[in-house]
């Protein structure tokens, strides 16, 4: 069934418009929406309330409001008063105050109506510029059928609100009898005065019809229910507050106000929730990612003696002025990305360690700058108290901050914090070796270190490295199998750090096993089981499979399978084609382990999201039998094998291209 | 053309007629109480909400919320940019429980929703069909208010893809309607940082109109510059984001867009930002009130006397909510004290008292006065952690100071000369004050404090280099200072010292008939002289006497619009013990 529906388009451009506006080709019965009307009755409109600019003005929050504001499309916005400081006779102090309220003002895109609070009309020079900009302190205006009045609370000698006031708003609620709400607006939350203010009076005039009331001053956001009605006093617009928190009422925000056939829905949007449209875009996303790889921070404790350490700190500030590959890799997609001038920034750093009854640091904490393009590497001797081993005892925590300054004001500040924990074990692992760790006839092993200033030292004769150990300079060539062991030594030499070793192994490659062509058919057979798998893989020894066969793919997709807590068992064979050193990988979701000969070369073992695992064996050209153990914990799964090597680049390996004996 | 006219004046007329009827002010005079803007009119624009990724992470409970809280800002409509559900799998009934949830979700928006595919709507082939059978067609376009929405489906048969037959439509759709005012496309995986060829024709058709992209996948909010256009990647609205913060792109929220005929206008409402109206009630209003007050610390004062290695003070906290309350706290390092104990993690029954000891020691006797305060990085919180506040506490050593002889010339006449030198001196001490101060020549402060048998004397001096008073405020709103001496008990006498009320206030009425008080200003400050019986002290204190506390405040003013410079004080903060003075040197 297919039918062409062109609805009637030709009132639709104003208060006509309705579901109307709406056109589409209908060619099924299911649709891809759902079937509310469109949230825009032609009666419905939406404004915003700003609250207290003043009364501990903080400079700036209100402009930012009327930026948003303007973003964000209200029909107009009302105040609840407080506009400027004032409590001033001065006329020149005064004239300021305007001038620069104006200005802000002038930044917003719509309507605004000014209400006056205690602030604004502090005094009687203050009450004549009010009537002078404004005409009038208090008064009332229809939109859209709906009443608004506008108080001033700060009328009367000695009371908020004079007679001649509440005669004045009386009058208007009398003659303006057929609007379907009213909502009321004022500086002072007097309902919560004493009584005698005669606001009581406009409630009474107010009983048989809907009404809402809005208020500031306190500067703290609170919502009451008076005769059944909404009372609600706005927390603030800039004006002086703690802002500990919305849920104490302490926020800087805008109110948002949809007035809807039933009367208002109302919601606080925090300023802070706010966001610009290019808070992350080509230009800032470097920064974020210079961010990002500064929290990686470097860290490590020589000892000097039993009683001295010596804490280094690393941390690089890699903005350099370009939108690199890397950002481009992390932030958005490579093609098209221009690359392209980026701000060079000084990366801030604030530490602050926390009490530790055993590691002394000898300052409390630290503050860095670290300019663009740069490293710092800062040591921070430690004292240790008792004669304990280092093992025993608790990391050093710092508390830290990174950050890089924003230049607009009100803009989020990239900012990240957390808690460091220097570790003092005793293998230092940013000292990294070669990972290639069998070969076969010579090697070349390379050791970094992120920390430039301190010396290694090594040894390869299985002793513990000392000050007089050979300093590492370049590879080290080796033709037999060999132990590295290395130790970090500061300038001097008085301080070390713990060892790390790593054996490289000179190997024969595994011979190839002698199984005819012919025997053998693609894919790799499967054995399928269920069970409670959850750690890591299981015992396949001690497990009946439930099912068995030849898989032709590894993604488990392509088996018959419960969607959770299954493990597969592959074998077979793999036909490497020349004699070499193979790095195989696993990328599995969850665990999986690779064995080839029924030695472990790839252990991906473990309850995980999708994770790559590498490991190297050397092999004859040829065939050679191949074991995969894989098992799903649950949500997702995946199994991929693969491997590079003697000379191949890296690829994939599908198991149609292995093979089982027929 | 005559169609045009006609719908012109139709627009214009209605337009006149809705500003009329709209908007009816009492009157309207050359001076109104609001901005000459227009109303921002609803006719020549629309809003709408675009949701950004659920799945791959699925926080619970984010998405119930988005949908609340898209209901309170009332857009027209709701879309979305895909991976509405966790997929990934060919379980029939998983999928549709996921979809019916999914549904029942989207069913509570006050406004329609519009169904975006990702790559977890259908990642594979029975997913497709499901869809289909549910929601008709994984692409399509519709109009509203003549605005072009294509919304494209990026998992066309293969993952990232988008069909020839696909493209085809598009390309037709978008001939059929050249007309429109703006076109906008929503769709799943970022494609054009694949080069795509589907993706690249539709591109191709687009070329010649004003056209805006939203799409998601990547849970990261980013806005690209593509062929002069915006092309949007939205964060999440509840799918997998480590929410490092809007700067990181990492931010539940959904892009609030205002359509107008100049194009779209795009900004994003994070959900944490958007607050109900029931945030603070009658009925929450108990709790915050009693977790704030529940919010010191309170130490016993540690008063040194003499160097030390040792000192104890107790720390107490009290619950003043009818319900537990859990604080945690641990200590900040400190170069030298070293304390029993690091962490507190313990709940305070309701209206519950905690007292903890304190022990602080060094490795050598010092003066522990001369230390920086040791401090508490320390929470409360209530027990199901919805409400929290944390604090950093400062614990300090106070260190005792002794009254001196007066001067033998003293005359109580205001006059700072025959002290000399200023024995308190603040901005001098750093240990005296914690907050920004420019100089002693911005704002300086001077005390000494000398006793006889009978009398206190207190010799007073505040230097300024703008001495700012203005008649029309009030004196608190202005420059000035404040004394205060404190009693054990803790009654105390207030001075109030301004250049506006002959530089005396006596603030709460415990001054003494018989007590000698003389100030004088000058154009760089103003000074202090008072004597008072000791006598009366005790009889305040309703006790013997042997010390008392000293704060002065000075409230400095340079001009009026920088009403806040702040406080400027001796023993500002006071801290438990600060500013103890005793009035003999005995053995403590």
């Amino acid at each position: 069934m297919k039918r062409f529906f062109i609805p009637l388009f030709l009132f639709c451009f104003n208060f006509m418009a309705a579901q109307e506006d709406f056109q589409y080709k209908l060619s099924t019965d299911s649709l891809p929406w759902t079937g509310r009307p469109f949230d825009n009755a032609p009666e419905q409109f939406q404004f915003a309330v700003v609250s207290d600019r003043t009364g501990g003005h903080r400079a700036g929050v209100f402009g930012d409001a009327m930026q948003k504001l303007n973003l964000l499309h209200p029909e107009f916005v009302m105040s609840v008063g407080d506009l400027v400081e004032g409590y001033t006779k001065d006329t020149a102090i005064l004239n300021s105050q305007w001038s620069e309220f104006d200005s802000i003002l002038s930044r917003l895109n719509m309507r605004f109506f000014a209400l006056p609070g205690n602030h604004d009309i502090s005094n009687d020079v203050m009450r004549d510029r009010w009537l002078s900009r404004y005409g009038a302190s208090y008064y009332h205006f229809r939109y859209k059928d709906v009443l608004f009045l506008a108080f001033d609370s700060n009328d009367g000698d000695g009371v908020m609100f004079s007679r001649d006031q509440l005669d004045y708003f009386k009058q208007v609620i009398a003659e303006e009898e057929d609007v379907r709400w009213t909502l009321i607006f004022m500086h002072h939350p007097i309902w919560n005065y004493r009584a005698f203010n005669g606001f009581d009076e406009i409630e009474a005039a107010l009983k048989d019809r809907p009404y809402t009331v809005f208020a500031g001053h306190t500067h703290r956001y609170f919502k009451s229910q008076r005769h059944g009605r909404n009372y609600y006093v706005l927390s603030t617009t800039g004006g002086g507050s703690k802002l500990r928190s919305p849920r104490v009422g302490e926020f800087d925000h805008v109110t948002w106000v949809t007035m809807t056939p039933q009367g208002p829905e109302l919601v606080h949007l925090q300023l802070s929730g706010i966001i610009d449209e290019d808070v992350l875009n080509e230009q800032t996303a470097p920064i974020a990612l210079a961010l990002h790889n500064a929290t990686q921070i470097e860290q490590m404790m020589l000892r000097k003696s039993p009683a001295e350490g010596i804490v280094y700190l690393r941390i690089a500030n890699t903005l350099d002025g370009e939108a690199t590959k890397e950002s481009s890799g992390l932030f958005y997609g490579g093609e098209d990305s221009s690359s392209g001038a980026v701000q060079n920034k000084t990366l801030r750093f604030e530490g602050r360690f926390y009490h530790n009854h055993h590691l002394s640091p000898e300052q409390d904490g630290l503050s860095l700058q670290i300019p663009p393009d740069s490293t710092v590497q800062i040591a921070i001797p430690v004292r240790i108290e008792g004669a304990v081993s280092l093992q025993d005892i608790d990391p050093l925590e710092l508390d830290w901050t990174l950050g890089f300054e924003s230049d607009e004001p009100f803009t989020p500040a990239f900012e990240l914090s957390g808690v460091l924990d220097i570790r003092t074990e005793n293998e230092p692992a940013q000292l990294s070796f070669t990972p290639m760790d069998v070969f076969l006839e010579t090697h070349e092993v390379e050791l970094s270190s992120p920390f430039e200033k301190l010396q290694i030292r090594y040894t390869l004769d299985g002793s513990k490295p000392d000050a007089d150990s050979p300093l590492y300079t370049g590879p080290i060539r080796m033709q037999e199998t060999t132990t590295i062991k290395a130790c970090y030594f500061d300038a001097e030499g008085g301080a070390r750090s713990g060892v790390a070793a790593r054996e490289y192994r000179k190997v024969v490659p595994e011979p190839a096993v002698k199984i005819k062509k012919r025997a053998l058919a693609p894919g790799l057979r499967y054995a399928y089981y269920e069970g409670d798998f959850t750690a890591k893989l299981p015992d396949f020894n001690t497990l009946q499979p439930k099912r068995t066969g030849i898989a032709l793919y590894s993604h488990p997709d392509s088996l018959e399978r419960r969607m959770d807590h299954f493990a597969l068992s592959f074998e077979g064979y793999i036909e490497v084609p020349q004699d070499g050193i193979y790095t195989f990988y696993t990328r599995s979701d969850d665990g999986s382990q690779l064995f080839v000969h029924d030695k472990l070369v790839v252990d991906n073992n473990g309850s995980h999201s999708a994770q790559v695992r590498r490991g190297n064996i050397a092999l004859q050209k040829g065939l050679h039998p191949i074991r995969v153990a894989y098992f799903e914990d649950f949500l997702g799964e995946t199994l991929e094998i693969g491997f590079e090597g003697a000379g191949l680049d890296r690829r994939r390996v599908p198991f149609a291209t292995l093979f089982h004996e027929k | 053309m005559r169609h045009l006219i006609l719908t012109i004046l139709l627009g214009f007329s209605s337009w006149a007629l809705a500003q009329r009827v709209a908007f009816e002010p009492d009157t309207l005079s050359a001076l109104n109480p609001w901005t000459d803007q227009e109303f921002a009119q609803p006719d020549d624009s629309f809003q709408f909400a675009v949701i950004g990724d659920l799945t791959g992470g699925y926080r619970s409970g984010v998405f119930p919320v988005a949908v609340d809280k898209a209901n309170a800002v009332s857009p027209d409509f709701v879309i979305s940019v895909g991976d509405l559900i966790e997929g990934y799998t060919k379980d029939t009934a998983q999928i549709q429980r996921w979809w019916n949830q999914f549904d029942k979700w989207v069913g509570k928006l006050a406004m329609p929703f519009f169904y975006v595919p990702g790559n977890h709507d259908l990642s594979n082939a029975l997913m497709t069909r499901l869809w289909e059978e549910r929601y008709g067609r994984t692409y399509y376009h519709f109009i509203y208010r003549n605005i072009l929405f294509l919304v494209l489906n990026t998992e066309d048969g293969a993952p990232s893809r988008i069909s020839a037959e696909q493209a085809d439509y598009f390309e037709s759709v978008l001939s059929q309607h050249s007309d429109v005012d703006w076109t906008l496309l929503f769709f799943h995986k970022p494609l054009w940082q694949e080069g795509e060829p589907g993706f690249s024709r539709i591109e191709t058709a687009l070329k010649d109109r004003s056209y805006t992209v939203f799409a998601g996948h990547t849970h990261r909010y980013l806005k690209q510059q593509r062929k002069g256009r915006d092309y949007y990647i939205l964060g999440t609205t509840g799918g997998g984001s480590e929410l490092k913060g809007a700067e990181f792109g990492q931010l539940d929220h959904f892009a609030w867009v205002t359509m107008r005929k100049e194009g779209p206008q795009v900004t994003n409402l994070t959900l944490e930002g958007i607050l109900h109206d029931s945030l603070v009630t009658d009925e929450t209003a108990p709790l915050v009130d009693c977790v704030l007050k529940s919010s010191t610390i309170k130490y016993d004062a540690i008063v040194e006397t003499q160097a030390s290695q040792e000192w104890v003070t107790n720390l107490r906290f009290r619950n003043y909510c009818g319900q537990p309350l859990r604080i945690k706290g641990r200590l900040f390092g400190h170069s030298q004290l070293e304390p029993d104990w690091v962490r507190i993690d313990t709940i305070i029954e309701a209206y519950g008292f905690l007292e903890k000891a304190l022990h602080l020691s060094t490795d050598q006797i010092l003066w522990g006065s001369k230390l920086e305060p040791i401090e508490l990085d320390w929470s409360v919180e209530t027990l199901e952690g919805a409400f929290r506040q944390s604090f950093v506490e400062s614990i300090t050593i106070a260190n005792a100071n002794y009254c001196e002889k007066p001067p033998s010339d003293l005359v109580i006449d205001g006059r700072w000369e025959e002290w000399g030198r200023a024995v308190y001196q603040a901005p001098a001490k750093l240990e005296y004050y914690r907050s920004a101060w420019q100089s002693i020549e911005d704002c300086g402060l001077s005390v000494r404090v000398a006793a006889n048998e009978n009398n206190l004397f207190l010799a007073l001096k505040v230097q300024d280099d703008n001495v700012f008073y203005t008649p029309y405020r009030h004196s608190w709103e202005q420059e000035g200072a404040l004394l205060e001496i404190k009693l054990p008990n803790q009654l105390s006498i207030r001075l109030g010292f301004s250049p506006m009320d002959s530089l005396l206030v006596d603030v709460n009425d415990n001054w003494p008939r018989e007590g000698e008080l003389k100030a004088t200003r000058s154009k760089n400050g103003f000074a202090a002289e008072l004597s008072l019986p000791i006598s009366h002290l005790e009889q305040l204190n309703a006790a013997p006497l042997d010390q008392f506390q000293l704060q002065w405040t000075v409230y400095d003013h340079d001009h009026l619009e920088d009403q806040y410079k702040g406080t400027k004080a001796l023993w500002q903060n006071p801290f438990p013990g600060s500013g103890t003075f005793f009035l003999q040197k005995t053995k403590h």
